[in-house]
């Protein structure tokens, strides 16, 4: 049983409110009491998403979520070797040709979904140390809008002044010591 | 298979959003991978390599305690924090922690 009021009726009606409360309502904020610490800063800071991550993530907006969490667990369960050994390569292997959804349940997608839309990333990176590297050289996909966009998002994680900033790279980051 | 499938069956995964959230802070929190041989969750580099998230707050961190900052570490999913204590613990750089969390006591918790 709501009624739309005017905002300044709303106002109005919002002030008597609080003058009636007035001398039952004690109410402290923290800026009222709080002195001693400095003002409180926030800052929001993007972290980019790992391969393994981004499988996830399609998943769960594809929706096919379940099937892939049960295809990992019948998968594990084929291998027969010992300890998973921190397969370095893998990123690299998840890149390849058959854009890594070969092995896994695979539901018969009709677009494969591509994450070197750049090119080889480990080829970039060694033209980029060799400084080979020609800012105006692109490849040419498919006029494909869902390509496009995705492209403008690996690009704008992978080359932010964040993640730039902080050298975060594909690599495995050692722990500091010390 | 079967245990994997069980736990998967006994996973709502309705809420999306829920979901992504989770996903974005770390893939172990569907399914955090046990050792073959020991048939424990793993405990490695790979902790921390796997999830974009954890390897900003490591770079972080490392950044924060060389300028003697203290930090304290908010999550409102109790395995993400598990995640963080065991790969803090197993780092070697890895100052003096106390986790405060689902597990710990209430009136530990509180105590003067």
């Amino acid at each position: 049983m709501q009624t739309h009021l005017s905002s300044s009726r709303t106002s109005q009606l919002i002030n008597t409110l609080h003058a009636i409360l007035k001398p039952f309502l004690l109410r402290r904020l923290k800026v009222d009491i709080e002195t001693s610490l400095p003002p409180k800063k926030e800052y929001v800071l993007y972290a980019p998403l790992t391969v393994r991550q981004r499988e996830v993530y399609d998943r769960v907006v594809t929706g096919g979520l379940r099937e892939y969490l049960m295809g990992k667990g019948s998968d594990k369960a084929k291998k027969e070797n010992g300890v998973e050994a921190m397969d370095v390569d893998a990123p690299r292997k998840l890149r390849s040709a058959d854009g890594g959804k070969g092995g896994r349940k695979g539901k018969g997608k009709k677009k494969r979904k591509r994450y070197d839309v750049d090119g080889d990333d480990d080829e970039y990176f060694d033209r980029l140390e060799k400084e080979m590297v020609d800012g105006s050289q692109r490849r040419h996909e498919e006029d494909d809008v869902e390509e496009i966009g995705r492209e403008y998002q690996y690009k704008a994680t992978r080359e932010s002044p964040f993640v730039k900033y902080i050298g975060l790279s594909r690599k495995v980051i050692p722990v500091p010591h010390g | 298979m079967g245990n994997t499938v069980k736990q998967v069956n006994n996973m709502k995964l309705q809420n999306t959003v829920m979901q992504l959230r989770k996903v974005c802070s770390h893939p172990f929190l569907f399914d955090w991978p046990l050792d073959a041989r020991t048939h424990q969750p793993i405990l490695n580099e790979e902790l921390v390599n796997a999830s974009g998230k954890m390897m900003v707050l490591d770079r972080l961190l490392c950044a924060l305690f060389e300028r003697k900052h203290k930090v304290l570490l908010f999550s409102q999913f109790t395995t993400m924090l598990d995640i963080i204590e065991v790969s803090h613990s197993i780092s070697p750089s890895s100052f003096p922690s106390l986790c405060l969390c689902h597990h710990t006591h209430f009136c530990l918790g509180l105590g003067p």
